[in-house]
């Protein structure tokens, strides 16, 4: 199965809308809850950065009978220091952010341990394309 | 299990299921963090009240709101007193 829902920069009464459709898609293939949940946590972690950090982009969900892809683009500006915003703690959030319960610089960390495995193409003044593959053991 | 916090991020870092989530974040982003955690009742501190749309946004996906007009430090230290335990 494929999907793909768009992402507006900004707009955080959205925040969330491309992975509850996605947890929902998810429960009706009755894939086990702890899977879903680490596939939506991760997801939601994702998109609230497109829509916190970036100009914009959208999320790409695969799913097939083995494993769960998810890449989330954006149109940029790009991270300037990955190894930097990978660091449990580190956080360049406003204080907007920070008032609404984000930016506690645990975003890129917990979508890294949450995900099996995690693919970051990033550079400042470009793109950020973040593909996670969630395997379905078993199932 | 109960957890307190006002960090949604520090939150959405727990794998246990249906914990009490004890916050002083009144909005829609505690509510859809929540709903990412499979989190059913989220108890609401220092007297803040939810928006109608964030009540909407809850009944829609059956989480329980509660509110107090305690602080999140004494209510955590009320519930763990009763028996309720914490996450870590």
């Amino acid at each position: 199965m494929h999907a793909s829902y768009p992402v507006m920069a900004g707009d955080f009464t959205i925040a969330g809308n491309a992975s509850s459709q996605i947890k929902r898609t998810l429960k009706q293939l009755d894939v086990p809850p702890l899977t879903i949940k680490r596939i939506v946590v991760a997801t939601f972690e994702a998109e609230v950065n497109v829509i916190a950090h970036s100009y914009g982009g959208e999320v790409i969900c695969d799913i097939e009978p083995d494993k769960v892809v998810v890449q989330v683009v954006d149109t940029g500006p790009g991270i300037p220091d990955l190894e930097l915003a990978m660091t449990e703690g580190y956080s360049t959030a406003s204080d907007e952010l920070r008032e609404m319960g984000y930016g506690a610089g645990m975003g890129l960390p917990n979508i890294k341990k949450n995900s099996d495995k995690l693919d970051i193409y990033t550079a400042a003044g470009d793109h950020t394309h973040i593909t996670m593959t969630f395997m379905l053991g078993g199932a | 299990m109960g957890f307190a916090s006002d960090l949604m991020s520090d939150v959405l870092t727990l794998l246990e299921d249906d914990i009490l989530l004890i916050t002083g974040l009144s909005n829609n982003q505690a509510v859809r963090t929540a709903e990412m955690s499979d989190i059913s009742n989220i108890l609401i501190v220092r007297n803040k009240q939810p928006s109608q749309a964030m009540v909407d946004m809850a009944n829609e996906l059956d989480i329980a709101l509660i509110t107090t007009p305690y602080s999140l430090f004494r209510v955590s230290g009320l519930l763990y007193t009763h028996g309720l335990e914490s996450v870590y």
